[in-house]
Formats: C-alpha cells, sequence, structure tokens
C-alpha cells in the first residue's frame, strides 16, 4: 500500500522513468511512484512543471510546508474519483440549511464527545479535570439546539478554551496552554499546530480516495479556505489522535526545549523536533486495531477513510453520521 | 428523506454496460454503486491484482475492442464464427460472469452479429465455451429490466453479507458503522 513520504532536506525533485528522484547534497533517493501516496516538503525543493504532471498522473498528492514548518497548501491532483451523483449530494446537504446543520452538529458532537471521553481517561489517571468535564456535560446536550452554525462554532470554542486551560494540570505549568496561532508564541502551541495541519493534511489525502469534494465542508465555512470538509472532520480526531500524541511525546520528555527555535515572536519546532513529531504521528496512523463493525484489523490512517465513507452514506441517505467514538 | 429532494436519477436513456450486468450478477449493491460512479478504493489489493491480470494475460491474442456499452478482452475469428472472450481470474462468481458474456453476446445480436463465447480462467487454465441458448437470452433480458429498475432507486440496496463481501473492495464502504458501547 502507497505511504506517505516526508522530506526534510532541501533539494530537486524529479522524474526518472517511474520514480520519483530527491536530489539533496548528500545523496540521490529513488521513491518507486507506487509506494508513495503524498509527499510532504518541509525543506527548500525545486520542483518544475513536469514533475507535477507526474505527480498529478500518479494521483500524489504534495504538501507544502515553510521554514517555520506551517502549512502553506497542498498540491491536490484533478480529481480521479469523481461521482456526480455524490457531488449533488454533497452540495445539497450544504445548500439547504437544515441538512448543513444536523452535519454541523454531528461534526461538534462528535468532537466534544471525544474530547469528553480524553478527560474522563485523565480524570481515572488522577488528574483534577473535574471543572472541564461538567462543562462538557452541560454542553453536549446543547449542541442539538443550536440553531445555526455560527451558534454550534461559539459553542465548540467555550469547550475547547476550557480543555485547553486544563492542560497546565494534564501537562503541568511548562505546557500550560493559552491559544495562539500566527504565529504560536509557545513550544505546545507550535507543537498543537504542527499536530493539527499533520491531521489537515492525512485526512485531505484520505478524502482522494473517496469521491467526496474536500472544498465542501459543514461546519467549517466552505467560503474561507479552499479545503474544508478535512477540518470537519478533523474536530473529532484531534482528542484521539493529536492530542493524545502530545500527551505522550510531553510525558514521556521526548520533546524537549531544544526541539524548538525562537524567531520574533514565534515559536516553532526546528528539524529535529518536526522529524520526531513526524516519526510518532506515523506510528500513530499505522498502528491497527481490531474494528467493531468490519472484524477485521484496521490502521488509524483507514480510520479516517471509514469515517469519510460512513459520511458518503450519510450524503446518500443510506445512514445517518455517527462519527468515530475514541475507545 | 424529505422534501426538497433533487431527483437524482440517471438519465433515461443511459446505456448499461456489460460490466455493470457482470457487478449486477454477483451483488446488486455493488452494481448501484458502480452505476452511479463510485467507483471502490483504488489501492484495494485484489482491484491491482485485476489491472495486473488485464495487462499481462493472454497479452499475444490480446484486443481490446470497444463497442457500446462493452468493452471486449478477446475478439476472435474461428472460421466463420466471431469468437467473444471473458477473462476473469477465478471461476467462483461463474453465474455472474455468463450474465456479463451473455450480455456481449446479446448485444452483438442485436447489431446483426452471430456470435458465440468463451469463458476464460487463465490462472485455473479453464476456458469454457457459450452459446447464446434461448434460456441464456431469458435470463439475459430479464437481468437486464431488473438492472434498469435498480439504477433508477434513489438509494442503493442494503449492504447484505454474502461470500464475495470478504473480497470486495466495497467491504469496507458497506460495513462501517459505529457501534454503540457495550
Amino acid at each position: 500500500m502507497p505511504k506517505p513520504v516526508y522530506v526534510f532536506s532541501s533539494g530537486r525533485l524529479g522524474r526518472l522513468a517511474n520514480t520519483i528522484v530527491l536530489e539533496t547534497e548528500e545523496r540521490k533517493r529513488h521513491l518507486p511512484v507506487e509506494q508513495v501516496s503524498e509527499l510532504y516538503l518541509f525543506g527548500e525543493v525545486d520542483l518544475n512543471k513536469r514533475f507535477l504532471e507526474f505527480a498529478a498522473q500518479k494521483g500524489i498528492l504534495l504538501h507544502f510546508f515553510n521554514r517555520f514548518g506551517y502549512y502553506v497548501g497542498s498540491f491536490y491532483p484533478r480529481e480521479h474519483l469523481l461521482s456526480g451523483y455524490l457531488t449533488l449530494r454533497q452540495a445539497e446537504h450544504y445548500l439547504d440549511p437544515r441538512r448543513r446543520l444536523d452535519l454541523a452538529r454531528r461534526f461538534v458532537a462528535g468532537g466534544l464527545e471525544n474530547l469528553r471521553r480524553l478527560l474522563q481517561k485523565e480524570a481515572a489517571k488522577g488528574k483534577r479535570v473535574e471543572g472541564v468535564l461538567e462543562l462538557l456535560e452541560k454542553l453536549l446536550p446543547q449542541v442539538d439546539e443550536a440553531q445555526s452554525v455560527g451558534e454550534l462554532m461559539a459553542l465548540e470554542g467555550r469547550a475547547r478554551e476550557a480543555y485547553y486551560g486544563a492542560w497546565e494540570e494534564l501537562l503541568g505549568q511548562d505546557w500550560s496552554l493559552e491559544r495562539s496561532r500566527r504565529p504560536p508564541k509557545d513550544p505546545i502551541n507550535a507543537l498543537l499546530s504542527f499536530g493539527n495541519s499533520l491531521l489537515y493534511t492525512a485526512l485531505l489525502a484520505q478524502i482522494y480516495q473517496t469521491h467526496l469534494d474536500p472544498r465542501i465542508g459543514f461546519l467549517h465555512e466552505a467560503n474561507y479556505r479552499r479545503h474544508s470538509l478535512n477540518l470537519d472532520v478533523a474536530e473529532v480526531f484531534k482528542p484521539p489522535l493529536v492530542d493524545r500524541l502530545l500527551f505522550r511525546l510531553v510525558r514521556r520528555g521526548q520533546v524537549k526545549a531544544g526541539h524548538f527555535l525562537r524567531e520574533g515572536e514565534g515559536v516553532f519546532l526546528s528539524e529535529a523536533g518536526r522529524r520526531l513529531v513526524v516519526e510518532e504521528w506515523e506510528k500513530t496512523l499505522q498502528a491497527t486495531y481490531r474494528h467493531p463493525s468490519l472484524r477485521r484489523s484496521v490502521s488509524y490512517r483507514t480510520t479516517l477513510r471509514l469515517e469519510l465513507y460512513k459520511l458518503e452514506k450519510h450524503l446518500m441517505g443510506e445512514t445517518p453520521y455517527a462519527p468515530y467514538r475514541m475507545r | 428523506m424529505g422534501d426538497g429532494d433533487l431527483p437524482l436519477e440517471p438519465p433515461p436513456e443511459e446505456p448499461l454496460t456489460a460490466t455493470l450486468m457482470g457487478y449486477y450478477g454477483v451483488c446488486p449493491r455493488e452494481a448501484w454503486l458502480m452505476g452511479h460512479a463510485l467507483e471502490p478504493y483504488p489501492d484495494h489489493e485484489l482491484l491491482a491484482l485485476g489491472r495486473l491480470l488485464q495487462e499481462t494475460a493472454y497479452r499475444e491474442e490480446r484486443k481490446e475492442v470497444a463497442l457500446p456499452g462493452m468493452r471486449l478482452d478477446l475478439l476472435e475469428r474461428e472460421g466463420e464464427a466471431l469468437v467473444v472472450a471473458e477473462v476473469k481470474r477465478r471461476s467462483g462468481q461463474r453465474e455472474a460472469h455468463l450474465l456479463q458474456l451473455g450480455y456481449y453476446l446479446l448485444a452483438l445480436k442485436r447489431l446483426g452479429l452471430e456470435a458465440r463465447g468463451e469463458l476464460r480462467y487463465p490462472e485455473e487454465r479453464k476456458v469454457e465455451r457459450v452459446e447464446l441458448t434461448p434460456d441464456l437470452e431469458a435470463r439475459v433480458r430479464e437481468a437486464e429490466e431488473a438492472l434498469r429498475a435498480l439504477l433508477k432507486a434513489p438509494t442503493p440496496p442494503p449492504a447484505r453479507r454474502i461470500p464475495a463481501c470478504s473480497g470486495c473492495a466495497y467491504f469496507e464502504f458497506c460495513f462501517v458503522e459505529e457501534v454503540e458501547d457495550a
């Protein structure tokens, strides 16, 4: 099965017959194209149109990050899986306010439910998070009463603020979190932003393997960002995949002060820091478990795609979408 | 489904295809999904195998011939007769293969061409001769009607576990659901 390739070094990407050639100062790497699903480009990489055509032809996504490790954008090749039927269904669910609200509620409820589950696990380990848990119990039923997407976003924002407020209790004073994004102003913000962008891009790559259009989201405004469906689905997976990964990295002492660099107001991950997070992220996505309804072993990367299948079945009018539940 | 549904039917004159007929013979849900251009997961192992088989088996004599709604694996001449061959990996779904091949033969007959067929299973080293008997023709016509009706339905027929599911690229799509906590 094709896998993502993460490129940290700087150099040149080219095509040689059916392989991708990455030429850096130290060496020349040949990547058989059938084994690559995505390229994550962190270093300064030169490439040309001929290479982009090759990537498009082989259905390989390219994700670009700037020198601070901030996500810049993706090269999303022309859709290879197109179903006019499903595209119309997806647009219909966006255009009809009742249906859009219904889906947006499901994403928010799924995200909050997984936050709750994450905190319950932490409480079981003796962390004092009763306050946030109580708030979540109070907010969860309000999701179904919210009358607009804006109201839902506000609910979600309140829950998240309280949740991030508990990170000091969860991770200790050095990692207390007050969210700051552009730029992240401390290490924990830098980690969280980087982790979230890995989730967004991983989801985008899975959307590419389905008939869904990544531009049409339901919770996140379709007009403001080119891709918004991946942001919607990410709500459900941030707690179990990204947040838990960061907790592990901090608690095992894997991330260290030396993994961060400061420039002006911003703090960002060094190359070693990025390598560490990416390595652990891949382990997370490749880890497998026995899926309860499929009764087969599936990876968490596959789990992302399964979530999209459930969404497709919702849009088709088959089965209402039930978000992934953290276990 | 509530009010405001878009009329999402395939255009009325949408021609059936023989492959769709083959899917229908295995699983009507698969035929509905393929008929709505909802192809399965492209990186599925068996799909990749099928593509490989198409590229490697019978390389010498293979001629892919396209006619409306049909892409014939092999088309040969045996004296006066035209021979249409369909290449499959395993003979387990022989009934469905018969329907697909029968559909080719019927379509050719409608074009005024007399032909006989062959089902070929290179991995099993097996070749079966197939004639468009009145019985096979009746079965193909019946399946054609049923398939047309099926494709007009707004949702696919529900997923049902059949032996073919275990190797099917739609397996995950069909059977994924969120199981409530015990």
